[in-house]
Parts: C-alpha cells; structure tokens; sequence
C-alpha cells in the first residue's frame, strides 16, 4: 500500500510538473515584465548595434567633447533603432549578471566597449528627442543611458570609468535639458534617479582589483617562467624581462609588495578628495621610481580616476538635488 | 471485374489465415484470476474504482501545494547585488582570432588597466577600437522593429 502511494505520489508529481513547466516554466520568450537578468538584453541589443564607421565613431566622440550638433546623427541614430527600442524596457531593479569568467588580470571584458557604445547611442538620441520637443522620451532615454552605466560597473576600474564616461555625458545632456522640463517631468525624472542602483565607490573598486591580482598573479609568482608570460604579451619590455629573469623567493616579495601597495591605494581612496589626491600624486611617483617592476608593470595609474570619479559623483548628486528642489517648489507652489 | 474478383480471392484467404483466433471463455477467465480482478460480465454493474480517487485527490493536492511553493520561491523577485563571477578557469587565455590579425590588445583586465596608466584618450581609443572590431555589427540592422500592441 505504501509503495503504491509513493509511486502514485511521483507520478502525480511528474505530471503537475510537466503541466506547470508547460504554463509557465519553458515558454520560449520571455515577456517584458518577466526579464530577470538585464545583460541578457543588453546583449542582444549589441548584436543588433550598428556597424560603427570612423565618422560615428567621430561623431560620438564629438558628443563627448561637448559639441550640440546633433543634425547628423539622425542616420545612425535610425540605423540604431532597434537596438535602443529593445533595452527600453529595462527596469531598474532588475538584475543585471554579466557572468564574466575570471581569469586574473587577462579576463575578458567584451561588454565594456559595447555598453559604452549602446549607452553613447541613448545619449544622442535623448539629444534628439530634446531638439524635437519630446521632453518625455529624452527623460526615458537618458534614465535608460544612467542604467547602462550603474549596470556595466560591477566593481572593476575600467567598468566604474567607463561607467563614469558615460554619467557624465548624461550629466551634460540633462543639464539643458532640464529648463524644458515642466514639474511631472522633473519629477518623474527625479523618481526614476532614485531608483537607479546605487554608484560603486572607488575604495571597493580598488579593493577589488587588489583581489583579482591577488587571484590572479600570486599563485604564477611562483611557478615555471612560462607560466609567468600570462603577464603580457610584450615580453620585450624591461618590466617583463626582469621578472621573467627574477627568482622564486624574489618574485614572491614582489608580489607582496604589489599587494601592500594596492592597501594603500585603498587607503588614499577613503581620504577627503585633496587629500585623496595628494596621496594619489606621491603614490604614483613611487610606483614609477619602485625598484619592484611588477609594481611598475601592473599598478594602475588612478590619481585621474579617482577625480574623475568624485566629479561625477558631485555632479549626479547635483543633478538629483536640482530635480528634487524643483519638484518640491512645484508642489508647494501648487 | 471479373478478373479484379478472381485475384483479391487468394488475398482474402491468405488475410482470414492471419487473423488472429477468437479467445476461449475458459482462457479469459484465467487470465482475470491471475489479475485478480472479478470477471466482467454484460449483464452486472461495473465494480466502483472509488478508493484509487480517494488516494489520488490528496496526492495531487500535496503535489501541486509543493510545485507552487517551488515556483513561488524560484521566482521571487529578489535583486540580487551585482557582483563578477567568481567562476575560475585553470588553464592559460584562449588566443582569439583578433589578437592574430591586429596589434592592440584583446579586451581583457590587463590591457585596459595599463591603457588608463598611458596618456589620456588611450583607454577611449581602446574601447572605440574594440566597439567596432568585437562582434561585428551589420551595416544596417534597421529590422523595421515595431513592437507589438
């Protein structure tokens, strides 16, 4: 009696199983409200991206510079459509896992370069809509372009620059944008601000640096010299040819030394900004004259990163302040 | 006709040949004792199935309460902080087929680490670099996208 109930049980199982996996489990799309990793998205609107002659590559980088002309973007930006329509949907609390496989300094970041293009494409656009009179859509496009931007950092140097880039072109974008906002945009564009994920402070940037190297380079430290050439390609480089000709326990002290100097970029990266900078300048003299060259070869140079960083960040704060006051001034006028 | 008649006749005995006997009372009765059922018969009532029913109702409602509960938590929208994979590959980097052909370097850690320490605008030259050679895009992916109502 009980061995049949078990396998009644199992069966009754199998074939709810199969009827629920049929409803809602193995449907072949997935529907916009239901996505649950953005980069998969994200990924799809890469594909689907332009392909990028020197004058876009010139004309997006003029966007950078700070140029207003947007006449002659309308080509790429048509070109772009497809791409741009199918991240439109993004919500900002759905997670985004980029799934990168670790594998020291030499992981790949084959995102980086593409979010960055997506995003400058969003920036542009939301120029666009600005030029034309469609206030609403260049909220939703640069909201969109700030998304790309907290999405692509997860914690890496160049993810958090990049990511820096592009807030502060979507800084500037906003900023003439806004006296053509009327008070529910402004207050819509505050909302969707507010939602975005939070920025990645530079002291866990550097953190994490640190730990990808300590992952990465500690244990070829002390293994055969082939093994040392994942180091770089350019092994006619001084830096290379002396750690290459290094021994085992010279090595080994190069390396704890990369990894104590690392600390103290962290440390630097906590102090108020002038500070901050001053110790950044002396560090990075040192790095230059160490007698270590795995210091000289891997130590990144941050001083410009981390003021750059503080910019953005003082600019986005402004940027939610001015929306925030011009929303409360509104309702109170109101 | 005619001769259409003659020839299916040898077919019709060879088919009646093959046609499986009719089973005697006798082996049908045996059969059901060695299933342990009663013998149906035409003219009786048909024996009540109801106590299997009974078994199967509460399962099904347990099995059903433990697939909800499953779904319910696999799907819970909980945002998850984003973090880099913690996934390790032992073996050395695959050389890929644009490292071949071209002179910069690949889109890893690395490279682009040492792209921020060089002259400013390296590291954006780096990134247009690689926006235009990493997955070629096509020149016109205008798909007419228009999404649906």
């Amino acid at each position: 009696m009980l061995r049949r109930s078990i396998h009644l049980l199992f069966a009754t199982l199998f074939f709810c199983g199969s009827v629920t996996g049929q409803l809602c489990g193995e449907e072949p799309f997935t529907s916009r409200a239901k996505v649950t990793n953005a980069a998969l998205v994200y990924w799809q609107a890469f594909a689907l991206l332009p392909e990028q002659s020197e004058e876009d590559t010139k004309l997006l980088n003029d966007l950078e510079k700070g140029s207003k002309q947007v006449v002659d973007a309308r080509s790429l930006l048509t070109r772009s459509n497809t791409a741009l329509s199918l991240i439109s949907h993004l919500k900002p609390d759905t997670p985004c896992r980029w799934e990168l496989i670790d594998n020291g300094p030499n992981t790949l970041l084959p995102h980086v370069s593409k979010a960055r293009m997506l995003a400058r494409l969003l920036i542009l656009q939301a120029r666009m809509d600005a030029e034309s009179g469609k206030t609403e859509a260049a909220v939703d496009h640069l909201t969109q372009a700030l998304l790309v931007a907290r999405n692509v950092d997860e914690g890496v140097l160049v993810q958090m620059l990049v990511g820096d880039s592009i807030e502060s072109l979507a800084a500037d974008a906003a900023q003439s944008l806004l006296p053509r906002l009327g008070a529910s945009s402004r207050g819509r564009f505050a909302e969707a601000l507010s939602k975005l994920p939070t920025r990645t402070t530079f002291a866990r940037a550097m953190s994490y640096e640190r730990d990808v190297f300590a992952r990465g380079v500690g244990p070829i430290m002390t293994v055969d010299r082939a093994a040392l050439r994942q180091l770089g390609s350019d092994e006619d480089s001084p830096d290379v040819r002396a750690i290459l000709a290094g021994t085992k326990r010279e090595r080994t002290k190069w390396f704890e030394e990369l990894l104590a100097e690392y600390s103290k970029l962290i440390e630097a990266s906590k102090l108020p900004l002038p500070e901050a900078n001053k110790e950044f300048e002396r560090l990075e003299s040192e790095v230059q004259d160490s007698p270590n060259p795995l210091i000289r070869l891997l130590m990144p140079s941050v001083g410009r990163a981390n003021q750059k960083h503080a910019e953005v960040d003082a600019r986005i704060a402004k940027l939610e302040t001015t929306l925030r006051d011009a929303n409360t001034s509104a309702g109170t006028s109101n | 006709m005619n001769d259409d008649k003659s020839e299916s006749k040898p077919i019709e005995e060879e088919l009646r040949v093959l046609r499986p006997r009719e089973l005697s009372d006798g082996f049908i009765e045996s059969l059901h004792k060695c299933l342990d059922r009663p013998v149906p018969h035409d003219d009786g009532p048909q024996p009540r199935r109801g106590g299997s029913f009974k078994l199967f109702a509460p399962l099904a409602a347990v099995a059903a309460l433990i697939l909800i509960a499953f779904g319910l938590v696999r799907n819970w929208p909980i945002r998850e902080a984003p973090a880099p994979s913690k996934n390790k590959i032992a073996s050395p980097a695959i050389e890929s087929p644009d490292e071949q052909v071209d002179e910069l370097p690949r889109p890893t850690l690395i490279a682009y680490n040492r792209a921020i320490g060089n002259e400013p605008g390296s590291l954006e030259e780096l990134l247009d670099y690689h926006a235009r050679t990493l997955l070629p895009n096509v020149p016109d992916p205008d798909l007419a996208y228009q999404e649906w109502p």
